[in-house]
């Protein structure tokens, strides 16, 4: 039943943990925090571990489902367990939300960069470099991709406190009340629908091949969803206490205004262009590991050994998805809380179903073999 | 290698093509230091910017004898005023009768004129600045009585050569005082849209030297504690200096009222963001003479908060320390019996003194202490706290005070000894 | 001469000397094959090699056609075989043919007689041996009789090596080539009539630097001896550090018509047998004619890759050398350079330096971070710079921005112009330096960098805090131990400042990214360039801060070595009162 594979080679939990996380957390510096605080008030930073429950489990049951074929990637186990028809479309429908995900993240970005950073210069120019980076960190593969989120992931998480420890000075305890935000209801809700945040814990499963192990991946992936999920609710929290409700749903990118507000004496203040490092290598990371999830998934559905035309293809794909949105209104309002909204389904539920059918069509390793 | 060298060409062509948008040379921009709003006449808006002429020697740069900067003498500034329909139409035209393109990237100081704020219309003259992406929010707000475009046009660094660190300094240690409360455009947009609080800003004022009295009698012993002025009132001599004392106190986007120095150091003890300060007490033995006192603040304020239905009742606790900077009377105060005498009778002057300003701020039907900030602890969801809505309910409010001060260290003496003269020790 | 004689000379027409001068043509003599070469390697002891080809470019005339065939059948007169023949006259031809004597006058045959009785001759590349060896060890205990008073009957050669010559390094030789390329090392041959092997005397003599400072990799309190460009010399000052019985050298020849010696130096036992495997395959696989040194011979060995960065490591300090060995690495020491590679190598070895485990680790640690921080500093700082000033001045102080202002009114440049013309004027000034001679040299750096640059600023043309980050840039790049990175770092500059420009932070941070991306995808001999933080191995704490030199207990996983531990549990035994007199805690 070998499917060839085209080769990804090897990395080990530490560097999956890193991957994920920047791949989840460098959602934070965009525009999400701020339509968050409109729907539920004070209580986003606790919100956001129900959200990381809900995928939690969600990603339990995908690992009980590898765990039933050892070595094989989702992708795969969705062919085997149910047919050449589900078997396409699952991955299918996988692999439409990854490139829409690459695609609006980067827009997103790029949206953030010209509203604070660079207003003048013409977005596709922003987007082309974007893409050019995230193709040519495609094409020298997963491994690459992997070791450089590891290099990268202590330093950026190290920047990361520093930012948030030096807006102290702005933090009130008097915002966070009153603390239930809009209500226990809305707030758990919202929590359950809003799952697909910490969606990416998927790209775990599709790269399982290259992981050693189930131990490995179900390590890595809880891992990373307690550590992602402690960097969001950690952001969601310093942002909450800096702003009220009020007046945080009205800011563009709440991170970086944080950032701008740093003003301690006559030297350390307009420090914010070094956050900006932070954001671009995590959102370059995040995007290239996303983006790479599409082509592996593409190629695995339709058995393509070279990844590199697929690359350039996909990456066409990706620039005219980005550059169709229309205005940064639409894009907020519009397809991200789409993608929100829905992703979650996407992502945890056809896993749960290819569990099922396997074990009614008792296709795979129990433990009791 | 030939693919390498295309791959180069082709990026060092398509970034030269695009020509680098956001790039400025540091000549290319001026780089203002105030801006000043007011009600135009020609036009709804009247904008102030102050900037630097950027002419004279940098500092010591060139020298050819090194370390001496020589004359570089003063840095100059300039003002202009445009009236305008709007913000940006106003720095449109300013950008056509300036050399180089405006940023306000370095702004310092936001000003204000009294009667904008009081017009209430101080919500749409905001709007545009809060969206701007230079502007940053850090940035420092006065109100300033008179003409903004007078004020912004005299005023000149006092001490050095860069406005910049004047104004920057002129706040930061105006907190050392305590005279002036922490007002940014941050804090103050946080305050006006919220319903915790309401906004205070920083009072200014062009100082007039009039107020100090060239001619007339001698003061005689009648008691001031010194912050008892608006900003415009300070018996300060020199002309064409910013005082800035008192607060300006918003309901909402209007302006509805002043406080003194004096009372703002009272506000600040209320909200915790007291920090030191130089108070003057009476004497309590000898009542013609004061006790100068430098005073700390012990530990945050301690709000106790009881909601009756629309009254909320409120009991506040402050908490004091200081040393005693000088005994006019010689009286031995630094006694284990004396001293508790010197701390009530001071305890009785900030009480009073926080309860006409608590009523002083009832009658203005404004939360500037941030009670409601407290208050918000009791309400879970946001829901009930709006439909609570505390900014409305404050002028219900019944508010206690009660003062707490312990005299710590008595400065480098431990008594003071009486004065001999031919009529014995005084 | 007289007066008017020159000026007759100058004035008169003469006509011009017929002087063509040299002109190089392409002509019959280049050949594209190189079969020459190949026969004369081949092991075969047929005479197969009749079938000498000519090839030219245009068909043949008859008379050259006849000139070939002659000169074929003269050729076969002679004896082209492989092995040593016992008649005498005959290796004398062949040599004399070989090392073409009757035009080179470097190879010296001497012939005499061998205890008065026999013919023989010696064949030496003249200075290149030591004739006191030849002088008083071989032409005098071979001219005298008395030593074989003894001589019965059997081989001459046998005899003469057990009981006549006293020299330490004797071996027998039958093949021609092999011969060859000895005496080409500088090793005399001895041939004697009617044997048919040669003996191969070691006395090598010749001129050679002696043992020096190194030259690039100075430390203040580590051993200040460097390799030279001996083989033997280097080999030998590694084996004064590690004596181990392990320690074994494989010779090797790395390219075709040179045969330049390569000595490759691993302990068995820690290596890894397949890393050693794969190095030996590859240096025995190169087509090249000629290898200059070690440098050259790391390029043709390392995987191809786009990146800049360098794969085997280049040290010229024996101490260096020895703990890259005792960790677990193969040594290439070649002839030609005073450096020597090691493979295979990490990044963070990059950083380190030879002095940091001679001081407390209080102290490298410290000057580790320092190195790092240089690294940031020389690699990013000019593009960092140049995209504050063109994007970003909201960083910039107040004050500062507008000092700069001023000091920039009368500056024509633009500011990437300024510093790309600084750059370009510090490189020159290095590259310049390298090459002055002697006394003018030092001063030129420091004087030329700062007078220069001090005018530059006064005349306005650059502003002086460019001059100031250029000077810092440059002094860091000199604090990073490894000469090549420096190098590396020096030209990707280029790329930051270019990215500087167009995008400010934004386009640094993507080309920090895509050159981390395409250093991470580096391999050197299969070990990955970050190792040991991505992928993560089990490490010493070596990577980037050096602890103690007792928590160094393990040998870098990533060379794979089949000893684990360089140290045992507890490397202070003697804090637990191993054999002390009083304490027994």
């Amino acid at each position: 039943m070998g499917i060839k594979m085209i080769s990804e080679g090897k990395f080990g939990p530490q560097e999956a943990i890193c991957l994920t996380t920047t791949a989840i957390a460098a959602k934070v510096f965009y525009t999400s925090p701020a339509i968050l605080s409109g729907l539920v008030g004070t209580a986003g930073w606790y919100m956001t571990m129900i959200s990381a429950s809900v995928a939690a489990i969600g990603f339990a049951f995908t690992c009980l489902l590898l765990k039933r074929f050892p070595g094989k990637g989702i992708i795969e186990i969705f062919e085997i367990t149910m047919g050449r028809l589900f078997g396409f479309i699952f991955p299918f429908l996988l692999a439409m939300l990854m490139i829409s995900i690459a695609a609006i993240r980067t827009r997103e970005f790029a949206d953030v960069l010209k509203v604070y950073i660079l207003p003048f210069t013409p977005t596709s120019f922003i987007l082309i470099l974007f893409i050019g980076t995230v193709v040519i960190l495609s094409i020298l593969g997963l491994e690459t991709i992997a070791r450089l989120s590891k290099l990268t992931a202590y330093v950026m998480a190290v920047g990361f406190f520093v930012v948030i420890a030096l807006g102290w000075q702005n933090y009130s305890l008097h915002r966070l009340f009153p603390i239930l935000g809009y209500g226990i209801g809305s707030t758990v809700s919202h929590g359950i629908i809003r799952n697909s945040v910490y969606g990416e814990v998927i790209s775990l499963a599709i790269f399982a091949p290259s992981l050693q192990g189930i131990s490995h991946i179900k390590k890595a992936g809880y891992t990373s969803l307690v550590l992602s999920g402690f960097f969001i609710s950690i952001a969601l929290l310093a942002f909450i206490l800096t702003f009220p409700y009020y007046a945080a749903m009205e800011i563009t990118s709440p991170m970086y205004e944080m950032a701008t507000l740093i003003d301690y004496g006559r030297f350390l203040q307009r420090v914010d262009p070094i956050f900006l490092f932070i954001m671009v290598i995590s959102s370059l990371i995040s995007v290239s590991a996303v983006f790479y999830a599409f082509v592996s998934i593409y190629c695995k559905m339709f058995r393509i050994q070279d990844t590199k035309p697929v690359i350039l293809a996909a990456s066409v794909i990706a620039f005219t998805l980005a550059v169709s949105q229309k205005s940064i209104s639409d894009l907020t309002l519009g397809s991200v809380q789409g993608l929100r909204n829905y992703g979650g389904i996407v992502f945890f539920i056809p896993p749960i179903i290819s569990l099922i059918a396997a074990k009614l069509l008792k296709k795979g390793e129990t433990k009791n073999a | 290698m030939r693919k390498l060298s295309l791959v180069l060409i082709i990026c060092i062509i398509a970034a030269m093509l695009s020509s680098c948008y956001d790039s400025n040379e540091v000549d290319d921009l001026l780089h203002v230091n105030i801006i000043g709003i007011e009600r135009g006449i020609s036009d709804k808006w009247r904008l102030t910017i102050k900037f630097s002429t950027l002419k004279g020697n940098p500092g010591g740069g060139s020298g050819s004898g090194g370390g001496n900067g020589g004359e570089s003498g003063q840095e100059d500034y300039t003002s202009l005023t445009v009236d305008a329909p709007s913000l940006f139409a106003g720095i449109d035209m300013l950008n056509s009768s300036v050399s180089r393109r405006l940023n306000f990237m370095h702004t310092e100081v936001l000003v204000i004129s009294e009667d904008l704020a009081e017009s209430g219309m101080l919500g749409e003259f905001l709007a545009p600045i809060i969206r701007f992406r230079q502007i940053r929010r850090s940035m420092h707000v006065f109100v300033i009585n008179g003409s903004v475009m007078n004020a912004i046009n005299t005023v000149k660094p006092l001490v050095g050569t860069a406005l910049s660190k004047n104004l920057q300094i002129m706040v930061k240690e105006g907190k050392a005082t305590g005279y002036i409360p922490h007002s940014t455009l941050q804090s103050f947009y946080d305050q006006m849209k919220s319903a915790y609080r309401q906004p205070t800003v920083i009072l200014a004022a062009l100082s007039n030297p009039k107020n100090l009295k060239i001619n007339g009698e001698k003061w005689g012993n009648k008691f001031k504690t010194g912050g008892e002025y608006y900003a415009d009132e300070l018996p300060v001599s020199r002309q064409n200096v910013i005082n800035l004392f008192g607060t300006a106190v918003f309901d909402g986007d209007k302006m509805v009222g002043k406080l003194t120095g004096e009372e703002t150091r009272l506000m600040q003890m209320a909200t915790g963001e007291f920090r030191m300060g130089f108070f003057t007490t009476q004497d309590p033995k000898e009542p013609s003479l004061v006790i100068p006192l430098d005073v700390r603040q012990a530990k945050k304020p301690k709000i106790i908060i009881r909601l009756e239905g629309d009254k909320p009742i409120i009991h506040l606790k402050v908490m004091l320390e200081g040393d005693i900077l000088a005994v006019q009377s010689r009286i031995n105060y630094e006694k284990p019996e004396l001293m508790p005498v010197l701390e009530r009778s001071f305890e009785k002057q900030i009480k009073d003194g926080l309860d006409k300003l608590m009523e002083k701020c009832i009658g203005f039907k404004t939360d500037i202490f941030g009670f409601g900030q407290t208050a918000a602890r009791q309400f879970l969801t946001i829901q009930e706290w709006e439909k609570y809505n505390w900014v409305k309910n404050f002028q219900n409010a019944k508010i206690t005070t009660e003062v707490k001060f312990t005299i710590k260290r008595t400065g480098t003496q431990l008594k003071t000894s009486p004065i001999i003269t031919t009529k014995g020790k005084e | 001469m007289k007066l008017s004689a020159a000026i007759k000379e100058l004035v008169i027409y003469k006509e011009p000397k017929n002087d063509e001068g040299f002109e190089l043509l392409e002509d019959e003599y280049e050949t594209d094959t190189r079969e020459d070469q190949k026969k004369i390697s081949s092991d075969s002891d047929s005479q197969k090699d009749e079938t000498k080809v000519f090839k030219s470019k245009t068909p043949l005339k008859t008379e050259e056609w006849n000139k070939a065939k002659e000169k074929k059948s003269q050729n076969q007169k002679q004896y082209t075989g492989n092995i040593v023949v016992p008649e005498l006259k005959k290796n004398i031809e062949r040599m004399k043919m070989e090392f073409n004597i009757s035009i080179s006058k470097d190879v010296i045959i001497r012939e005499f007689k061998v205890a008065r009785k026999t013919d023989a001759f010696i064949l030496y590349m003249d200075g290149m041996v030591d004739k006191n060896t030849i002088n008083g060890f071989i032409l005098r205990q071979l001219m005298t009789p008395e030593y074989f008073t003894d001589f019965k009957e059997g081989s001459v050669i046998d005899y003469i090596l057990d009981n006549v010559l006293s020299v330490n390094k004797v071996i027998k030789e039958n093949k021609y080539d092999k011969i060859i390329d000895y005496v080409l090392n500088g090793i005399t041959a001895v041939f004697i009539d009617g044997c048919e092997e040669c003996m191969i005397i070691e006395n090598q003599g010749y001129e050679k630097r002696s043992i020096d400072k190194p030259v690039t990799e100075d430390v203040i309190r580590g051993a200040q001896e460097g390799f030279t460009e001996n083989m033997r010399t280097n080999i030998t000052l590694i084996r004064r550090i590690i004596k181990n019985k392990n320690l074994i050298t494989e010779i090797m020849p790395v390219d075709r018509t040179n045969k330049t010696n390569c000595a490759m130096l691993y302990v068995k036992g820690i290596a890894n047998p397949a890393v050693v495997r794969e190095v030996k395959r590859r240096i025995t696989n190169l087509n090249i004619d000629f290898i200059s040194g070690s440098g050259m011979l790391e390029e043709l060995i390392s995987d191809k890759t786009l990146m800049p960065f360098s794969q085997i490591m280049t040290t010229e300090r024996p101490d260096r050398a020895s703990s890259h060995i005792m960790d677990g690495k193969v040594i290439l020491v070649i002839d030609g350079v005073p450096f020597i590679s090691s493979i295979p190598m990490s990044f963070f070895e990059t950083i380190h330096s030879p002095e940091d485990f001679s001081l407390k680790w209080q102290f490298s640690l410290f000057l580790r971070y320092l190195r790092v921080f240089a690294l940031f500093v020389t690699l990013l700082l000019p593009g960092l710079y140049g995209s504050i000033i063109l994007f970003h001045q909201e960083m910039i102080p107040t004050e500062l921005l507008n000092s700069i202002v001023k000091s920039r009114e009368n500056v024509p440049f633009p500011t990437m112009v300024e510093i790309i013309f600084l750059e370009i004027a510090f490189e020159l000034i290095r590259e310049g330096g390298i090459r002055v001679p002697g006394v003018i040299g030092n001063t030129l750096g420091i004087v030329g960098a700062l007078i220069l640059g001090q005018a530059a600023a006064q005349a306005q043309l650059v502003s002086p805090i460019i001059i100031i980050i250029i000077a810092i840039v440059g002094i860091s790049s000199f604090a990073i131990p490894s000469y090549s990175m420096a190098f590396e770092l020096r030209l990707l500059r280029f790329a930051f400042i270019f990215s500087g420009a167009i995008a400010g932070f934004y386009g640094i941070s993507v080309a920090f990214v895509i050159t981390l991306g395409l250093a991470s995808s580096v391999k050197s001999f299969g070990v990955p360039y970050f190792t040991p933080v991505a992928p993560k191995t089990k490490a010493n704490p070596d990577v980037i801060s050096s602890l103690t030199s007792y928590k160094q207990k393990m040998r870098p996983d990533f060379v794979n070595p089949m000893n684990k531990y360089k140290a045992g549990k507890v490397t202070e035994e003697w804090l637990r009162g191993k054999d002390g007199d009083k304490n027994d805690k």
